[in-house]
């Protein structure tokens, strides 16, 4: 099954945002990454009633990567040609 | 509409008990009298303490005749929000996961308000741990509102906004991580300030998201808000937070004008960003209309879209309180009612660098807010979209769409609701005022200059008067 919200995919390397669709497989081993105990029916129920409300955090941390300006960063922080300015 | 005579305000019933012309031991059981013959249609209470409130009222009787008048909180009936500590009494945060725990200790407020002289009634609802609700798959129902039963009073404070919208208390506490206090406020058409972060200390408060929460109190008038701020506000060293700034006297500088105050209407957070209801924008309209009739002088004020406050705001909210649950929740995820477990658990699938740059995002808006706030002395806005909704009308995710009340959770600033309305349905409309840090004397000036000019604070529920 395939949910339509972009999630964050686990890798080895650990979470990160993906922009590919979330399958249960994934989903259910984002769960148990995060130490969360649940039978399979009940990561079944979370999917289905979280991926609304995915897809509107997913929203948000696109929305805040596109506004944050050179201004915020910290001033030790190397700033990367081109990146991450909106202003 | 009815009135409200016959339900003192706590400035009233102070002066009445300042001059023995009223017992707190009637008043207690005046209070006590309106919970059980209402209470059980808003739920507002999870808890009530009918032979320790007597025993206290009659305490604070005692002093009083004996001369020993503490202030115009001493022998005032209140209530608490369930996720504010009080040693030896029940605090539950409205969740199976914390329905045995009794703390040892009061919190800060708890005591400050106990050492003022009020008389505590009870503990009130919440949504779960200030987050979750309304549910209806907690071992308490949610509060209802008392204009009407089958609408929501907006929380997480939903049941101090209630209960003081029904005459139950006088006042009560609350918090505010996105506009708790706020939004229930606005619903039960009741007043709310959340006060500067520092302002007012967060120990033995059960915390949703540290860098978010705020603590104020509810009551129904501005001035009441400003009598029980007085009790609540001051540094606390144990409380990181904790701002060491000196507390004005916030009732002296209540005025019945606006002269010298500058208004800045974010007009484009309520009109574009979020519009809200017809109704709504034209009853902010005619309480900008009083304001200036006052002597305020009114500009507009443009800041970032509210979308980026309320992405801010809520990113930060999901990390933080995933922080605050990740063990209990590892262990005891499905004893959280579903919609505290739902919204909690989007925090542990945020990576380090979505906080990160939501904390980035922050200081971007703060600086923004503050060179806004240069030219002007408070901020007029919305604070939620519509008149209260039917509780069967709310879903899980909607609060995160409509952050209205966000941008001074982000930001610190004390912000306060205030009713300036009735909807055709006969349901409270509110307003936003917000002002610049540790100016929360100017925000309660606005608000009651603003009730002392409009009607809406002799009209009480029809459930209130019978």
């Amino acid at each position: 099954m395939r949910c339509l919200c972009r999630m964050f995919r686990e890798t080895q390397q650990g979470a990160q945002l993906s922009s590919q669709e979330m399958t249960l497989e994934e989903f259910t081993r984002l769960v148990r990454r995060a130490g969360i105990e649940l039978s399979a029916a009940d990561t079944r129920m979370l999917f289905d009633e979280i991926a609304a409300s995915c897809r509107v955090a997913r929203e948000m941390t696109e929305r805040i990567a596109s506004r944050l300006s050179r201004g915020s960063e910290p001033a030790h922080i190397f700033l990367r040609e081109g990146g991450n300015d909106a202003s | 509409m009815t009135q409200a005579d016959a339900l003192p305000t706590i400035a009233e019933a102070a002066g009445l008990i300042e001059r023995r012309e009223l017992s707190p031991v009637e008043l207690t059981k005046a209070c006590l009298a309106r919970i059980a013959a209402l209470d059980d249609k808003i739920s507002s209470f999870l808890l009530t303490r009918p032979e320790a409130a007597l025993a206290e009222a009659a305490a604070a009787e005692q002093e009083i005749m004996s001369g020993r008048y503490r202030g115009p909180l001493h022998g005032i009936p209140i209530g608490l929000k369930d996720i504010f500590n009080t040693a030896g009494i029940r605090t539950t945060a409205h969740s199976k996961i914390l329905i045995d725990n009794v703390p040892g200790e009061d919190a800060v407020t708890t005591r400050l308000l106990a050492e003022a002289g009020t008389i505590l009634l009870g503990k009130l609802a919440t949504h779960e741990f200030a987050m979750g609700g309304p549910s209806f798959d907690l071992p308490w129902p949610p509060a209802r509102n008392p204009w009407n039963p089958e609408h929501f009073t907006g929380g997480s404070s939903s049941g101090t906004a209630a209960a003081v919208a029904a005459g139950l208390i006088l006042g009560g506490s609350g918090s505010d991580t996105g506009g708790s206090i706020r939004s229930p406020s606005a619903y039960c058409g009741v007043t709310g300030i959340k006060p500067t972060y520092g302002r007012v200390s967060r120990r033995g408060v059960i915390p949703l998201a540290y860098s978010l929460d705020h603590v104020g109190p509810l009551a129904w008038t501005t001035e009441d808000c400003a009598i029980l701020l007085q009790a609540m506000a001051g540094h606390d060293p144990h409380d990181p937070a904790s701002a060491k700034i000196p507390v004005p006297d916030y009732r002296a500088a209540l005025r019945p004008d606006l002269r010298g105050i500058r208004v800045g209407v974010v007009r484009h957070f309520f009109e574009t960003d979020h519009r809200i209801g017809d109704e709504g924008r034209a009853a902010i309209d005619a309480a900008l209309g009083v304001m200036r009739d006052l002597g305020a002088e009114l500009r507009e004020v443009r800041l970032s879209p509210l979308q980026d406050y309320g992405a801010c705001g809520w990113i930060i909210l999901f990390a933080e309180s995933w922080a605050v649950h990740q063990n209990m929740m590892r262990k005891r995820f499905l004893d959280y009612g579903r919609m505290m477990r739902n919204r909690v658990v989007l925090g542990a699938f945020l990576s380090s660098a979505d906080y990160i740059e939501a904390l980035r995002l922050r200081g971007q808006l703060a600086r923004e807010m503050d060179e806004a706030m240069r030219d002007v002395d408070v901020l007029v806005s919305a604070v939620t979209p519509e008149d209260a909704p039917r509780l069967d009308e709310k879903t899980s995710y909607e609060s995160f769409q409509r952050p209205l009340m966000m941008p001074f959770n982000v930001t610190g600033q004390p912000a306060m609701a205030v009713r300036c309305g009735l909807s055709r349905r006969g349901l409270p409309l509110g307003l936003q005022i917000a002002g610049k840090p540790f100016e929360e004397g100017t925000v309660l000036r606005v608000g009651h200059a603003y009730e002392l000019a409009t009607p809406w604070r002799s009209m009480r529920p029809p459930l209130a008067i019978g």
